[in-house]
């Protein structure tokens, strides 16, 4: 449950400042990537695109703990997201909404080529720590 | 890759990011403020203190990924490595990189249109030293050889 209302944060969720989500592997080998796009799918759920996470996906298999870190673009604050991974959705509106975001983003990147959502992976909030910087 | 290129990478104001793993596998996120490669060819790394898990478990042994973002073009290296001791304190050198760290990656930020404010906003209130001997080099730009090994660090 997040103690944090994330609701109130979505600079958060914009894209401006890009998040990075950290797994960790059933033998204890952690991985951390960028990643393009975030959604608040409710109060206690996110929505993270799947874009090339071959190792990301592999950890999940195994263990299904997760953390962010996001930065809001509306004031700096950033936030340590406890997480655990539930679901895959490679279609639908949640999809469509994280893809059109990435769509975007890539324009800006001009990596139109480079960007392209696999999936929208789907996690429950554990825990939200507001960081101190 | 080699240490030469490894340390003028992090020299350049990359975006430096962490994560550390506790015993139930729970992956703790965490931001560095500076890093470079020592004379050992390890990594030593400038962690935020709000990574309060990684500095109540971090011990010999433990393993831990970074990853380093040049924040203009999105060139992005994953190194992931084994801590060869627990959390220590940072010294006059560590505290001279933290400066450096500063004034590069803030200009990078500016290069790209963030204001001043962020870097004043995202600076850790405190660090510890990690370090970290590599056992793993992956090339993490964006795209489809995103996750590519590069093989061990050469000297």
């Amino acid at each position: 449950m997040a103690d944090i209302d994330l609701t109130r944060r979505p600079g958060c969720f914009d894209g401006v400042i890009p998040p990075v989500l950290a797994t960790c592997s059933g033998t204890g080998v952690p991985n951390i990537a960028h990643v393009s796009q975030l959604s608040l799918v409710d109060r206690d759920h996110i929505a993270v695109s799947n874009q090339y996470f071959s190792k990301t996906v592999a950890n999940l298999a195994t263990n299904p703990r997760a953390a962010v870190l996001i930065t809001d673009s509306q004031g700096y604050d950033t936030f340590h997201l406890d997480l655990e991974y539930e679901r895959t959705e490679t279609s639908g509106p949640l999809f469509d909404e994280l893809r059109a975001g990435i769509e975007a983003i890539s324009v800006l990147m001009h990596m139109e080529d480079v960007f392209a959502l696999r999936g929208a992976d789907i996690y429950r909030v554990v825990e939200v720590r507001a960081l101190s910087s | 890759m080699d240490r030469a290129e490894l340390r003028e990478l992090l020299d350049t104001g990359v975006a430096m990011l962490g994560v550390s793993t506790d015993d139930q596998l729970v992956p703790e996120a965490f931001r560095v403020w500076g890093a470079t490669i020592d004379e050992l060819g390890g990594l030593r790394a400038l962690v935020s203190s709000d990574a309060g898990r990684t500095l109540a478990g971090l011990r010999a042994g433990g393993r831990l990924s970074f990853v380093f973002t040049d924040i203009t073009t999105f060139r992005s290296v994953q190194v992931k490595g084994t801590a060869v001791a627990g959390a220590e304190v940072p010294g006059p050198t560590d505290a001279a990189l933290m400066r450096q760290y500063d004034e590069t990656f803030r200009a990078a930020l500016a290069a790209i249109g963030h204001p001043r404010q962020l870097v004043e906003r995202l600076r850790p209130a405190a660090v510890f030293v990690a370090r970290i001997a590599i056992d793993e080099l992956y090339d993490q730009t964006p795209g489809p050889g995103a996750g590519r090994s590069v093989g061990a660090l050469r000297g």
